[in-house]
C-alpha cells in the first residue's frame, strides 16, 4: 500500500505556510483526517480536514468519535471517504508512538504523522507497518 | 443477525453477529469512549444497547487518541 498526497497538501502540512494550516509552529499537536479515495491498493488524498486537539497538549492528541463521524458523513456525501488520520509531532520525529499504536489498531486506516523529519505513514496489519508516502505534482 | 460496521480501510469493515454478541461488542466499544450509531444517525447510549434489534445495522466509530 502507498498513500499519495498532492504536493499542495504536503506544503500545507510540511511547509508551515502563512495560513498555519497543520503547521508545526504551535504549542499543541495538530490533528485531523485526510479525505480521499482508494485506488487499487493505494490511497489518494484529496483534502486535509483539521480538528481541534481535544487533549490540547504538545505530546498527545484526541479526536472525539462524533467529530470523526461528522467528517466521515461529509466525505461520503462528496463521494469520498476518510482515508487516514493525521497528527503532528511538533517537537519530534515522525515515528509512531506506543500510544498511537493502540488507536491505530482500532481505526483500520493509515495514520500519517508529520514530524520534524518529514511525513511518515503507518498501517496496522498483524503489526505496525510503515507505508510509502508519495507526493503528487501540482497539476494532479 | 446484527450488522456491525467498523470505521476502517475501504470505508468500513463489516461483520454480521448474533444480537447478544453485538451487545457485548457495542458495550465494549462504548466503554472505550467510542460512538455507536444506527443507520438513521441515532447514537446508542450505554443504557439502550440491550434494546438493539437483530435487524439493526450499527456503525462503530472509535475515539482516536495518540501522541
Amino acid at each position: 500500500m502507498k498513500i499519495k498526497i498532492p504536493l499542495k497538501l504536503r506544503e500545507m502540512i510540511n511547509l508551515r505556510d502563512e495560513r498555519e494550516e497543520v503547521s508545526m509552529k504551535v504549542e499543541v499537536e495538530r490533528c485531523g483526517v485526510l479525505i480521499g479515495e482508494k485506488r487499487g491498493k493505494d490511497v489518494i488524498v484529496r483534502e486535509v480536514v483539521e480538528f481541534e486537539n481535544e487533549a490540547r497538549s504538545p505530546f498527545f492528541f484526541e479526536i472525539k468519535p462524533e467529530t470523526l463521524y461528522d467528517a466521515w458523513l461529509r466525505a461520503k456525501r462528496n463521494g469520498m471517504e476518510v482515508v487516514a488520520i493525521f497528527h503532528t509531532h511538533p517537537t519530534g520525529i515522525g515515528k509512531i508512538s506506543s500510544r498511537d499504536v493502540e488507536s491505530l489498531k482500532n481505526t483500520g486506516i493509515p495514520w500519517v504523522i508529520v514530524g520534524m523529519d518529514g511525513i511518515k505513514a503507518y498501517l496496522y496489519d498483524e503489526g505496525v507497518k510503515e507505508i510509502d508516502v508519495e507526493f503528487l505534482g501540482e497539476d494532479f | 443477525m446484527v450488522i456491525l460496521k467498523k470505521l476502517g480501510s475501504g470505508g468500513h469493515t463489516e461483520v454480521e453477529v448474533p444480537q447478544p454478541m453485538a451487545v457485548e461488542e457495542i458495550l465494549r466499544h462504548l466503554t472505550k469512549g467510542g460512538l455507536a450509531v444506527k443507520e438513521d444517525g441515532e447514537s446508542i447510549r450505554i443504557e439502550d444497547v440491550r434494546k438493539i434489534k437483530d435487524t439493526d445495522k450499527i456503525l462503530l466509530v472509535p475515539a482516536i487518541k495518540g501522541g
